[in-house]
């Protein structure tokens, strides 16, 4: 059950085509990305801005689609409403109807998820989240914590196999990020798997079990969390591999 | 198992169609419309005094025009903004991750667009048959056979629009075209005539338009309701006509939901 | 799974393929089938600065209301003094014989353009054919409109008899002008003006019992304050000439 395997890669390449007047740019984002997400693990994707994270994270929530290459969430495709009912997507920046209260917002999208009973499965969440007190304010009088807590909420709301985080503490205060990390283990701990993105190593040293090195596109290196504490940490480990993969003929990619 | 998929669906579709009118009915810009809308056919009392014996005929003519532009401007610039405005708000994101059909969301937000012009008609219309009792005129002839037409042409142009801001590059550009439809769609009969009195490519052009145009003639039953002749709205091709415009606009707009990219 | 996502992508090109069908279909049947009601653009003749307002008319599907509007235009437009009569001095006694049959030159113009818009404005017809046959003294012009009417209702029994009114006035044939407009007067929607003729034409002729009884309905059921007080002040007359008999 633990080295079963949740989600895969398959060869992926994205090309996104930025259009022009006359002609469209061509900028590689990803290229020939193969890797696989292990059930119960947190696995961490580490990079510069323009590495590639966010179009990795788009693609296994569905919401792009590869140009080459395959994805597959339990043996289903993330664009299929079967895949999408396992796993729980939060954006690096959570975007929420901003006249609408967080009970409001929970009660739709569990709706939208298809649960039934949602309306005591909305309340638990909240309470885990500890968003009780700020229940009836309008999203546009929360704070980026309270934002994020509330976007934590939404996906973990009908209980996913595979919870996909972009920037999960990105922005945040120094107390918010450690409350986010608590839930976050706490999250893994009742059996979900958790695949985030962050550019900030020391996030990832303290909660991953793995970590991908992501440059260009591409993966570089897959540090587990023995060898950076073997190596007294990630940092040097990151800066060697992302020199290492320094390569001028490439265009910086965008996501 | 297809009827519980079927169900499933269909709660989909009305959970979107719930947030979707809801959110709709919140816009201030819907509020300011109402209250223009209303305070336009309460200032149709003035003209409908200068008109004298023709009082009645002046107020319902009015009344009809002017809740039927109100809720035209309204129910276009919603459709306009119904999709591409959470895209650019990103707010999609959030629900295309979730077991959310595109085509589903979809519908449902056609169908709560549907029910807010519905929503418009209905009060904009009580508002002016309370306005007509109050000057002591009795209930205008097949008015509920009106607001339905008019209906019925709202949800076409919302659907056209729907459709039109999946393949235009800006709000603007969609409620322009889609006025402009409009206006061509009224432009039918004159249309016809054209095609009769052209020839060659012009003529070719002039058929693919119409074609290609709604015809909301069809539906404009408040510009010949009390002719006193037998020439009342066909009931079996208006409805078979929104049907077609309604279907055809949302499959092709379904399909570019599909193929497009958060 | 590939199962799944070939069913949803034949899915995706059916329902569109359908779309395409349903919508050619059905354009075409109603296409085929469509007969405008109202006459082709090229029949609305522009008056004066009209041809924008006549376009938005046909643009917005609007043409009833612009025609009310040409017809508010047209009332108020007779009902403003004439040249060479102040509104801020009293009247002569030739410019009160004249007021109401004076010139006018372009109230035959706007009447046309009022059925131009809206072929089947009945009242609007009836009215204009009444000013022009027997207030403005111009029939000729009365029986052009009324056969233009008549072209989009050729059934329509109003016209047929406001033209044999205007037939029986050209006979100089009162008390015949006077029994044709009965039957226009009990319609519900008869226009003031014309009760008001019929009014007149029958205390013309000597029928001074139905002029009372037209006199009477101006004045119960009329919303133009000048007919209603002419309505009270014809009673009032025929009421004391009564008295002094």
């Amino acid at each position: 059950m633990k080295n079963e395997i949740i989600a895969r890669f398959s060869n992926v390449s994205k090309i996104y085509k930025i259009k022009r007047l006359y002609s469209a740019r061509k900028s590689v984002a990803l290229k020939n990305f193969s890797f696989d997400i292990k059930r119960g693990e947190i696995i961490g994707l580490l990079g510069l801005n323009g590495a590639g994270k966010t179009t990795i994270m788009k693609l296994l929530a569905g919401l792009i689609f590869p140009d080459f290459g395959e994805i597959l969430i339990g043996g289903i495709k993330p664009i299929l409403s079967e895949a999408k009912q396992k796993i729980g997507f939060l954006p690096e920046l959570p975007y929420f109807y901003p006249h609408m209260t967080c009970l409001e917002i929970l009660t739709y999208y569990a709706k939208l998820s298809g649960l039934k009973g949602f309306k005591e499965e909305v309340n638990k969440i909240i309470e885990k989240v500890g968003l009780t007190e700020h229940v009836s304010k309008k999203i546009s009088e929360y704070s980026k914590g309270m934002m994020q807590r509330l976007g934590l909420a939404q996906a973990i709301l009908h209980e996913p196999e595979l919870l996909i985080l972009d920037e999960p503490v990105s922005g945040l205060d120094p107390l918010a990020i450690h409350e986010v990390r608590n839930l976050i283990a706490g999250i893994n701990k009742d059996g979900t798997t958790v695949f985030l993105s962050s550019h900030s190593i020391s996030e990832l040293e303290k909660i991953c079990h793995r970590v991908i090195i992501l440059s260009r596109g591409e993966i570089v290196k897959t540090v587990l969390s023995d060898a950076w504490k073997i190596a007294g940490g990630l940092e040097e480990i990151f800066i060697d591999s992302i020199k290492g993969n320094n390569d001028e003929n490439r265009l910086i990619t965008v996501h | 198992m297809v009827y519980q998929q079927t169900l499933k669906y269909i709660k989909i579709i009305l959970s979107v169609f719930q947030h979707s009118l809801k959110e709709y009915c919140k816009n201030k810009l819907f509020a300011i419309l109402i209250v223009f809308s209303l305070f336009s056919i309460y200032a149709s009392l003035l003209v409908g005094i200068m008109a004298v014996d023709q009082e009645f005929r002046v107020l319902t003519d009015f009344g009809l025009g002017l809740m039927e532009l109100m809720a035209f401007i309204y129910i276009v610039y919603m459709s306009a903004i119904a999709i591409t405005e959470e895209f650019k708000l990103k707010t999609i994101y959030l629900v295309l991750s979730r077991p959310v059909p595109k085509n589903a969301y979809l519908l449902g937000r056609i169908i709560s667009l549907f029910v807010l012009a519905a929503v418009i008609l209905l009060f904009a219309g009580s508002f002016q048959l309370i306005l007509l009792k109050f000057r002591g005129f009795a209930y205008p002839p097949l008015y509920h056979k009106i607001l339905l037409l008019i209906w019925m042409k709202l949800a076409i142009i919302s659907s056209i629009t729907i459709f039109l801001s999946f393949i235009s590059t800006s709000v603007i550009t969609t409620v322009i075209i889609s006025t402009m439809l409009w206006t061509l769609g009224h432009f039918a009969p004159e249309t016809k005539f054209l095609i009769e009195k052209t020839q060659g490519i012009s003529q070719i052009f002039l058929k693919f338009s119409y074609l290609l145009i709604p015809n909301f003639q069809l539906y404009n039953l408040k510009d010949y309701y009390d002719t006193g002749l037998n020439a009342y709205t066909d009931n079996f091709k208006a409805v078979t006509y929104l049907f077609a415009w309604v279907f055809a606009t949302f499959g092709f707009s379904a399909f570019i939901f599909e193929k497009k990219e958060s | 799974m590939r199962l799944n996502a070939i069913v949803m992508i034949k899915r995706i090109y059916g329902l569109t393929a359908l779309s395409c069908i349903i919508f050619l279909t059905v354009s075409f049947y109603i296409w085929q089938n469509y007969k405008p009601f109202f006459p082709p653009p090229n029949q609305i003749k522009a008056f004066k600065t009209s041809a924008a307002q006549d376009i938005l008319a046909l643009n917005l599907g609007m043409r009833r209301l612009f025609a009310d509007l040409w017809f508010v235009r047209l009332m108020q437009y007779y009902g403003t003094p004439e040249d060479g009569v102040s509104i801020y001095k009293p009247m002569t006694s030739e410019q009160a014989k004249a007021y109401g049959g004076g010139k006018y030159p372009d109230f035959f113009l706007i009447s046309q353009h009022i059925i131009q818009l809206d072929p089947y404005f009945k009242n609007a017809v009836l009215y204009s054919a009444a000013c022009l046959a027997f207030n403005l003294r111009q029939p000729e012009y009365a029986i052009r409109l009324l056969n233009s009417a008549l072209e989009y209702l050729p059934k329509e029994w109003k016209y047929l008899t406001m033209l044999a009114a205007i037939g029986y006035s050209k006979a100089e044939n009162p008390e015949k002008v006077a029994s044709s407009f009965m039957p226009l007067i009990k319609e519900a929607d008869c226009p003031v003006l014309v009760k008001q003729l019929a009014a007149f034409l029958n205390k013309k002729a000597g029928n001074y019992a139905n002029a009372y009884k037209i006199y009477l309905d101006i004045a119960e059921t009329s919303k133009d304050e000048y007919y209603v007080k002419n309505a009270i002040k014809e009673l009032h007359k025929m009421e004391l000439k009564n008295k002094s008999r």
